[in-house]
């Protein structure tokens, strides 16, 4: 019985979040990047670090899908392991952000007071501050390798998940069976992690989703101006830069990346869409 | 003319959400004159409120489906006309009291303004000072001094807030008023005060009334008939009279009566309709209190008729069919024989 | 009256909360006494503090002022930690079933939890054992064990509430209007659970309600609370036959009855106005403002309860 509602569940789950054609769509296009960044070794055609000078700049034919670059490395396969540098960084720099903001604004929430106003404030001062601006002067202090990078995209979000974790919290921080907990004697402890905790954490899911788009578009924002990943790693912001030289003459080199970083963000968008329509609790309760 | 106002013919409402089909209101039927007061009684999920959206037809858009019936109110189809003729109606004709203040009230607007809206949107000629004397007179009527009429809803207690619904719904000196448990959300002395009102207020306008309730009690102080409500139909309908002398009664309504602890009698122990509701998104084949009921019997797997069993009272049930009509063999009820044991395994037995 | 046989007793019990505007006097000055296996109930509109009453009782919010002794016990300024060895003994029942269940715990681990805060079980089998037991005992079908709180209604809902309370084998629940949000039918089995309950495990509850027929039915003992004072205490026969003070009368009054022989509400005799400020009221009775009998005399200080007859007690100008 208890297996056989938790399928049931999750089947419902599917099935309401799929409802909608577009989420499909998300979905796909998030699995395929998934799946060609992680067999990117295997798919790819060529070492994408392979410099071969006399075939630079080539259009698209069909040993090269992309064409080269200027300096001979097949674009499909760069395009691969960028793939693989996107989603990365950006799960990565998105877990640790949500990790560190469900804390925060699960702490300050439930104990209010000025644990609050202090957490409440730190946040606000990194919200003060413009994203370019802290990944400049952290990567200057830090150096632009990939997990400082992680740490920079990061820490800029926490005070996104900090916010509405607090709010959650606080809107069922007083309801009764958080109170009948303690009636019971339960600890904080216990009321933090096993209630406050998985009732606040379904926002957070469809937060992640959303903010895994944002920020893959941040990493490539900054890879861009030159702020991000360094050369000769593989990423897509550092490959429109390099590319959009030459734009008029071999177009795909960096619209090939630029497409990439569209649809993946569109992707997580979509389906973080798609999530909040069947988490969100207002509807929840409507549709049983 | 005739004197009926209000005409149900077999009314079926279904809400259709996204992954399921809820059959909420069954064949309803209703009639109800001008100037009568109607109790319909019922728990929770019986269908009460739906009927009253469907009356006033403000059921959810799309989700709420009346699929058979008809609805006739004061010579209006209900189920029909078109949306704007409907608009026209609703304050003028049929208006409705809900159970949350709250619900018909625009925080951001003082509540003369709001009262006084009502009455623009039917009559736009009414000059300024006409709008003004017909506001203060309706806030007196309903015990508001009218100088409060500049103060915003949150200046005013729960009780005087439903006295402003009471004045909005009432303003246009409708025909039919809905009153959709309009007490259930506040204290019992504030209740007595404001069933007084709607009686006296009632009366004054000559109105008919649907007051839809779970309270037996209210009914009683309130309404000339009562119609009794159980998953989607009406089960019972009758005077109050002939309801409250509780001499013949559907078992459905006989276990309302005794599962309510009494203030003027002693009870020792409670006789609870053991069971639950019906799942409303099944559809049920006969009787649909039979699982709950005691006297059940194979008959009741066919569709009950509805029985005349006295001038003007109605039960749908078996048991007063054929030459039982009388209702003489129904035991009057089964009291002290529930013991602990058997709350406790009925619950497994049940559904 | 045998005194060890009290289970708990207020002693001029406040709890004031502080708002911008000055203090609500949630709760002004309660005194009663409840004997082991008894039911006291608390009546009053919202609003009169009845909940605050209850809460504090459970240490869930501190007392302001006054004693709260229990089993002989002072355990008004109890430390947290003191608390825990007293909490599962005092439980709550609480009013709206749906509001106070975890909507991610199923009934078993909704059940369960008291058991595992206080670690009654080491092997999972006897644990899973007593969860079913005390489905038994309040009447859920073992079948519910993996249900989750919104597959069920309203009366199962309760029934897992009152479950979780009972788990710890507890003296004292403080049960907060635990049928009000019922219908009628499953009010009537939920009543009949508790009094059953009550027997068989000799349970002593604090029942709190603004329903005055479930207080009678349920109640031995009735306390009428208004704006955080209590007005009338006695006996639930006395209480019901001879209500002293102007408010019980009024609130009786105000009862409709589902007969037609009663008299008809909205009359003249219904009380008038609604409660006044909780907040920093002038001394003087609560009640004087709403009163038909007020008089000077019930201006300036507080009315102190009076024993009018042995075990009645009414705080009223005219006893």
């Amino acid at each position: 019985m208890n297996k056989k509602s938790r399928l049931f569940s999750i089947r419902t789950f599917f099935r309401r979040l799929f409802h909608r054609r577009i989420v499909i769509l998300g979905a796909v296009i998030v699995l395929i990047f998934i799946i060609g960044a992680i067999f990117a070794t295997v798919i790819a055609p060529y070492n994408p670090y392979k410099i071969d000078v006399l075939h630079s700049l080539r259009g698209a034919s069909r040993e090269h899908l992309f064409g080269t670059d200027e300096n001979g490395r097949d674009v499909f396969s760069r395009v691969l392991f960028g793939a693989r540098t996107s989603l990365l960084i950006g799960l990565i720099a998105v877990l640790f952000a949500a990790i560190a903001g469900i804390l925060l604004g699960l702490i300050s929430g439930y104990f209010g007071g000025w644990v609050d106003i202090i957490i409440s404030r730190i946040m606000d001062a990194i919200l003060a501050i413009p994203n370019v601006l802290l990944a400049l002067s952290l990567g200057l202090v830090m150096g632009n390798s990939i997990p400082s990078l992680m740490f920079i995209l990061g820490i800029s979000t926490v005070p996104n998940y900090a916010r509405i974790m607090r709010g959650q919290v606080m809107g069922i921080r007083n309801s009764d069976y958080v109170l009948a907990e303690s009636v019971m004697g339960a600890g904080t402890f216990r009321i933090l992690l096993s209630h406050l905790l998985p009732n606040c954490f379904a926002p957070m899911i469809v937060l992640i989703t959303q903010n895994i788009g944002n920020t893959i578009l941040s990493e490539a924002t900054l890879s861009f101006v030159g702020l991000g990943v360094n050369p000769p790693t593989a990423s897509w912001g550092g490959m429109v830069n390099d590319g959009y030289i030459y734009l008029i003459s071999n177009p795909v080199y960096s619209l090939a990346p630029g497409v990439c970083i569209m649809l993946l963000v569109f992707g997580f968008n979509v389906l973080g869409d798609g999530l909040r329509d069947v988490l969100d609790p207002k509807l929840r309760g409507t549709l049983k | 003319m005739s004197d009926t106002l209000l005409d149900i013919k077999d009314l079926s409402i279904e809400y259709h959400t996204e992954f399921e089909k809820v059959y909420a209101v069954n064949g309803l039927s209703l009639k109800l004159n001008y100037g009568e007061t109607l109790g319909l009684v019922g728990e929770t999920g019986a269908g009460k409120t739906t009927t009253a959206l469907g009356i006033i037809r403000l059921l959810p858009d799309g989700i709420g489906i009346v699929t058979k019936g008809s609805i006739q109110l004061d010579g209006t189809d209900m189920v029909h006309e078109s949306e704007e003729k409907v608009r026209k109606l609703r304050g003028k004709t049929v208006s409705m009291i809900f159970q949350d203040p709250m619900t018909s009230l625009n925080p951001i607007k003082t509540v003369g303004d709001q009262i006084q809206e009502v009455l623009r949107a039917h009559d736009r000629s009414m000059s300024k000072a006409e709008l003004s004397r017909q506001v203060d007179e309706m806030m007196e009527m309903v015990g508001i001094p009218s100088y409060r009429k500049t103060e915003y809803p949150h200046e005013f207690s729960g009780g005087m807030k439903q006295r402003i619904v009471i004045a909005m719904a009432l303003v246009c000196e409708p025909k039919l008023i809905l009153a959709d448990e309009p007490t259930t959300a506040l204290d019992v002395t504030i209740q007595a005060q404001m069933l007084g009102l709607i009686r006296n207020l009632q009366k004054k306008l000559n109105t008919a009334m649907i007051l839809i309730t779970h309270d037996l009690g209210v009914v009683a102080n309130t309404c000339e008939k009562v119609a009794v409500m159980y998953a989607g139909e009406i089960v019972e309908n009758g005077f109050a009279e002939q309801i409250f002398c509780q001499e013949k009664l559907h078992p459905y309504t006989r276990g309302l009566f005794n599962a309510i602890p009494k203030l003027d009698v002693e009870t020792s122990r409670l006789e609870a309709i053991e069971g639950m509701v019906p799942d409303p998104t099944q559809r049920i084949e006969g009787c649909r209190f039979a699982n709950r009921c005691r006297f059940a019997t194979p008959a009741c797997s066919q569709e009950p008729p509805y029985v005349e069993v006295e001038n003007g009272h109605f039960i749908k049930c078996h048991l007063f069919s054929g030459e039982n009509r009388s209702g003489k063999t129904i035991p009057e009820t089964v009291s002290g024989s529930l013991t602990r044991e058997k709350s406790v395994v009925s619950e497994k037995e049940v559904s | 009256m045998a005194e060890n046989n009290i289970l708990l007793e207020a002693k001029n019990l406040k709890k004031y909360f502080k708002i911008p505007r000055g203090n609500v006097h949630a709760v002004d000055g309660i005194n009663f006494r409840l004997e082991t296996g008894r039911t006291l109930g608390v009546v009053g509109e919202s609003g009169c503090g009845k909940t605050t009453l209850g809460r504090v009782l459970l240490h869930l919010y501190n007392a302001t002022d006054g004693q709260i002794i229990y089993r002989g016990n002072d355990i008004t300024h109890y430390t947290p930690k003191q608390m825990k060895s007293i909490r599962r003994e005092m439980q709550m029942i609480f009013q709206d079933p749906s509001a106070s269940l975890d909507p991610r715990k199923s009934v078993q681990d909704t059940i369960g939890e008291p058991l595992k805060i206080y670690k009654s079980f080491s092997d999972k089998a006897s644990y899973e054992k007593r969860v079913l037991e005390i489905m038994n005992m309040v009447g859920l079908a073992e079948r519910y064990v993996s249900s989750f709180p919104h597959e069920l209604d309203g009366g199962r809902r309760q029934r897992i509430g009152i479950g979780r309370a009972i788990a710890t084998n507890p003296r004292f629940i403080v049960c907060d209007e635990p049928v009000s949000a019922l219908d009628v039918s499953v009010q009537a089995q939920v009543l009949n659970l508790l009094m059953d309950l009550q027997d068989s495990q000799n349970l002593t509850y604090m029942f709190i309600t603004h329903d005055l027929s479930v207080v009678k039915h349920i109640s031995h003992d009735i306390l009428v609370m208004y704006l955080g004072q209590c007005i009338e205490y006695a006996s639930k026969k006395e209480l019901f036959q001879n209500p002293l003070h102007p408010y019980t009368v009024g609130l009786l009054d105000a009862v409709p009855i589902p007969t037609l022989t009663g008299k008809k509400l909205g009359s003249e005799t219904i009380m008038k106005g609604e409660l006044t400020s909780p907040v920093d009221p002038i001394p003087g009775c609560r009640f004087a403002a709403r009163c038909p009998y007020a008089t000077d005399a019930c201006k300036g200080e507080d009315i102190p309860l009076k024993e009018v007859s042995p075990g009645h007690f009414v705080s009223c100008t005219r006893y």
